[in-house]
């Protein structure tokens, strides 16, 4: 009705600009228009008529003269319209094995497939008549494939994977060639290729072009659950449990058990509640690390009720975890004897991740060596060297003064941090810290605090505190002493308190303050810094102003572990993230239906500069066992960055493993070794995210101005391209003077006017 | 002038010391039938005296005088260190054997000396398998690092008494055979050193005594801050 009143649809009236056509200006036709409608009024005036029917008469008649002016000036819409025949479309249909999954709604009791269902969208919009755009066909199977032809896209085989990123990149570099206007893609929007990573998404942006696209399938499956997700670390101690971190994928809620098997071994069952609400949940599992080794883990989850999974494939994922003894190394050194070291020692003893070497200065002349691998290591004191200090992973610095260490041990002491990427832990003592000199060396611009730098600071003070953490201590990993929020504050608030504290001096810009600590018989007055941390360099930097932990030892009961606890989750945070001599990992942990794996390596010399090369060689284990050297080359944007892209022939667990020393450098100390695992598998990776992935379509569309649209509004692809984005473009000015509306207007109060008179007897 | 000394000590017991190391002495029920408050052998020169060859001999801050602890009081875990003398009559009620047991599996570290003879031995061992039941008493070794952390004392010698110096005799009560053994926790940490047919207490309280030995006493403080030591390292 709209048309047909004003000529033209909505939508041209929407994106158009109304204009007159003619030379005459508006202010002429408003001025115009006052002359013609007071001319009809002063006429109107002389009829001896009453006053009310005289206006009636006049607004009669001025809006037959307004409509007729209007015409006169030559109304139009101006409007930017695809030039017809001058502009490519490129059609895109997914021909991917997801798409083959009969979940479309059509006439009847039948389902039909995406596939199918795209090939009707291509059918009655791309190829038709109307169309002002020329349509360029392309099938996305193994690779990108031009179709010239409906019935050849209807035959091309399913692949097994799907590269929408490869597809679209190719496709966007024909632009320049095509004068192309814009892209359809139609597609569940599964993609299962490593290539879209944050700069796929910059390269779409920047081509100008705009992607439509059109989504085909069930956005979810009440009855599938996937398991979308395992996260654990690549290593594990001997003797502990790992713990898994699954993410489900679930459209409603239930119940599932998860099995993690190594081989045909069941290494753990756990019955989980998928919540409802929420499309994906995490949840955790324990495995116990096994012997040493390497084991490929099989995670799988099934419904618990009666429910029947119509894809079960997407129930199981496969992780290597490899079960070692090596442990991280700390060097704690001491100046003198204190129980602080011997409980510290202690609460660290079982742990199997991290391996203390510690140098007390028990008399004037003697130094005590505990933890050290043979009879040299310290033999004499804190290391000389900067490779030898580099070789420990964290340091922690007790009640030691800084004039015990050289000038360049100090340094080194500080690029420790900077430089190698190491963790430094100082805690408080009557020689620690400010009282120790520490603010006067160079180490004070690692530290997370400003160290009071007086030859007479006294900041140490033996006297009774309690410790608690702040609102970011309570929020960090690991300072968690309780499995809830509230046990954690009930575990914390029941320590015992510490018997000597320091004053840390003011907190720098950027550094976290995560304790504190207050006089436990002080109603008020303002808690106290007591643990802050900071980035420093490439590592990190603590300051545990105190050496009274051990009172929680001796205070609490022998069986509670808070102790314990706290200093192995502390001592496994110093360890945690440094930097090693040499690195090298996957992208991805699972490989599916892709023939090579993207690696890469970081590679740093002994004093942790980085290693400059054309390349680094590492060797490759097959899943057969056969092994091959693998040419990592270097990157040129990183310096001691290197990547290689890795052909799997075949399915199973790959290892890749490199090692000091590197290549031109003299083998010396114990050599760093570095390995990944990841297992590459076919046949799956169409069958997990296999439901419509609206928020990858959307973000395409969104990201390249174009429209989403679902396959039941694809009808309206046509007209957003007619109206949006088209590469080359004209101008159309459509006349407006001829709208119905207008004769309509004039008829009805000519007719008006005259019906009027006929009843007043005036004609 | 005993008990005021003593009311006095007790009375610091419950507050810590500002220093890093303070000697606790523990003080114990014996029978009924002794009448001498056996737990003052050598009290308190000897950790007088001992304090302060510790203090010059170590890096450790070291409290000048010590301090007097009862098994029945939760201030003994403030002192790590535990010294107990002529254990052949100490009885402990079972709330004190518990608290012991904690107070050893917890960390602390409790030094033993001065009993003598096959009778003040089983008094002892009846006591300490009051504590762990399941923990057998054993000769420590030379290479126990005990008794290296410090100084080497692969080789020692039996400290005597100074009474038993008197009579011209290293031994008392038929104990002619020092021994040095220990009860240790899983892990071989020793929990208690244990100085049988010896009186490590008397060299201390006696060191500045032209009587008594020089060498006897120089041995009996390297055993001492090995001992120390030894606590504060493992």
């Amino acid at each position: 009705m709209f048309e047909w009143l004003f000529n033209y649809p909505v939508s041209a009236w929407q994106e158009a600009v109304f204009a007159f056509d003619g030379l005459m200006p508006r202010s002429l036709l408003l001025a115009s228009l006052a002359i013609v409608v007071l001319f009809i009024a002063f006429s109107a005036w002389k009829q001896p008529i009453a006053v009310a029917r005289r206006t009636v008469v006049v607004a009669l008649q001025s809006l037959v003269a307004a409509i007729l002016l209007l015409m006169m000036w030559q109304p139009i819409l101006e409007l930017e319209v695809a030039e017809a025949g001058e502009n490519t479309v490129a059609w895109i249909l997914d021909a991917s094995a997801s798409m083959q999954t009969q979940d479309v709604e059509a006439a009847g009791n039948s389902a039909l497939s995406r596939f199918d269902a795209g090939i009707n969208i291509v059918k009655s919009f791309a190829l038709n008549e109307s169309a002002e755009f020329q349509a360029d066909l392309y099938a996305q199977a193994e690779s990108l494939q031009a179709v010239s032809s409906l019935d050849q896209l209807s035959t091309i085989e399913p692949s097994d994977s799907t590269d929408l990123g490869n597809s679209l990149d190719e496709i966007l570099g024909t632009v320049s060639q095509n004068a192309m206007a814009a892209v359809v893609l139609i597609s569940d929007g599964s993609t299962n290729a490593p290539s879209i990573d944050a700069q796929w998404w910059q390269r779409l942006s920047a081509a100008g072009v705009p992607v439509h696209t059109i989504g085909v399938g069930e956005i979810s499956d009440p009855s599938d659950i996937q398991l979308s997700d395992v996260t654990l670390p690549q290593s594990v101690a001997p003797g502990l449990q790992l713990t898994a971190t699954v993410t489900v994928s679930h459209s409603t809620a239930g119940n599932v058990r998860l099995r993690v098997f190594s081989g045909r071994d069941l290494l753990a069952v756990q019955d989980i509640v998928l919540p409802d609400n929420v499309q994906q949940s995490q949840h955790e599992i324990g495995v116990p690390s096994g012997e040493l080794g390497v084991r490929q883990l099989s995670f799988e989850i099934t419904h618990n009720d009666e429910r029947i999974d119509p894809n079960p494939t997407n129930n199981r994922q496969q992780r290597m975890v490899r079960t070692t003894d090596d442990r991280k190394r700390i060097l704690y050194v001491e100046g003198e004897p204190r129980w602080e070291y011997k409980f510290l020692r202690r609460a660290l003893n079982g742990n199997p991740s991290v391996e203390i070497v510690s140098l007390l200065r028990t008399s004037p002349n003697k130094f005590y060596r505990q933890g050290v691998r043979d009879a040299d290591e310290l033999a004499d004191g804190f290391p000389l060297e900067r490779e030898t200090l580099f070789d420990y992973d964290a340091i922690i610095i007790g009640s030691l003064e800084a004039a015990e260490l050289s000038s360049k041990q100090q340094l080194a002491l500080r690029d420790f941090v900077n430089v190698r990427g190491g963790s430094l832990l100082m805690l408080g003592g009557r020689h620690g810290l400010a009282d120790g000199g520490w603010g006067r060396s160079v180490v004070a611009a690692a530290l997370p605090v400003i160290l009071d730098a007086r030859l007479s600071a006294r900041t140490f003070d033996r006297r009774r505190a309690q410790v608690l953490p702040t609102a970011s201590g309570y929020r960090t990993p690991w300072l968690q002493l309780g499995q809830s929020a509230q046990e954690n504050r009930i575990a914390w608030q029941g320590l015992p308190s510490v018997a000597d504290v320091q004053q840390l001096g003011s907190v720098k810009p950027g550094a976290v303050v995560l304790l504190e600590q207050k006089d436990p018989n002080a109603s008020a007055g303002e808690a106290q810094a007591l643990l802050v941390t900071q980035r420093y360099g490439k590592g990190q930097s603590f300051v545990l102003g105190t050496s009274g932990s051990w009172r929680w030892q001796m205070g609490l009961d022998s069986t509670d572990q808070r102790h314990e606890l706290f200093w192995t989750q502390l001592a496994n945070h110093l360890v945690a993230g440094v930097l090693t001599r040499i690195r090298v990992s996957s992208l991805e942990p699972v490989y599916r239906d892709v023939s090579n794996a993207e690696m890469s390596l970081l590679a740093y010399l002994p004093d942790y500069t980085p290693l400059q090369q054309s390349s680094v060689n590492a060797s490759l284990t097959l899943p057969d066992g056969s092994s091959r050297s693998v040419e990592f080359t270097a990157d040129l944007q990183q310096l001691g960055r290197y990547t290689a892209d890795v052909d799997m022939p075949m399915d199973g667990p790959y290892m890749i493993s490199a090692q000091t020393p590197l290549g031109g450098e003299s083998p010396s100390g114990t050599p760093s070794v570095a390995e990944t695992w990841w297992v590459s598998e076919s046949g799956t990776a169409e069958s997990f995210n296999n439901t419509q992935q609206t928020e990858f379509l959307q973000r395409v569309a969104d990201v390249t101005g174009g429209s989403y649209l679902p396959s039941s509004e694809a009808s309206s692809v046509l007209d957003i391209l007619s109206l949006e984005n088209a590469a080359l473009k004209r101008q159309v000015s459509l006349p407006l003077w001829n709208m119905p509306i207008l004769f309509l207007g004039l008829l009805f109060a000519k007719l008006a006017e005259w019906l009027l008179r006929l009843r007043w007897r005036r004609l | 002038m005993f008990f005021l000394q003593l009311s006095v000590a007790l009375a610091c017991a419950g507050t810590a010391k500002a220093e890093e190391f303070t000697f606790a002495r523990l003080v114990y029920t014996q029978s009924l039938f002794d009448d001498w408050p056996r737990w003052r052998a050598d009290w308190p020169e000897a950790e007088t005296h001992f304090n302060a060859g510790l203090d010059r001999l170590t890096r450790l801050e070291v409290s000048a005088e010590g301090v007097l602890v009862r098994m029945n009081d939760e201030s003994i875990f403030d002192y790590p260190w535990l010294y107990v003398v002529e254990v052949g009559s100490m009885m402990l009620s079972s709330s004190e054997v518990a608290l012991l047991r904690e107070y050893l599996l917890r960390g602390g570290f409790m030094m033993v000396d001065d009993f003598h003879g096959v009778s003040e031995w089983r008094q002892f061992e009846a006591v300490m398998s009051q504590v762990f039941p399941d923990i057998s008493i054993v000769d420590l070794d030379d290479g126990n690092e005990a008794f290296h952390v410090l100084y080497d004392l692969s080789e020692r010698v039996q400290i005597p008494g100074i009474r038993a110096l008197m009579n011209n005799r290293t031994y008392e009560k038929g104990g002619r055979v020092a021994r040095w053994r220990g009860i240790s926790d899983d892990d071989g940490r020793v929990m208690v050193a244990i100085n049988f047919n010896q009186d490590i207490g008397d060299a201390w309280e006696h060191a500045d005594d032209a009587a008594y030995p020089a060498t006897l006493t120089a041995h009996a403080y390297r055993l001492g801050v090995n001992y120390v030591l030894y606590a504060m390292t493992h």
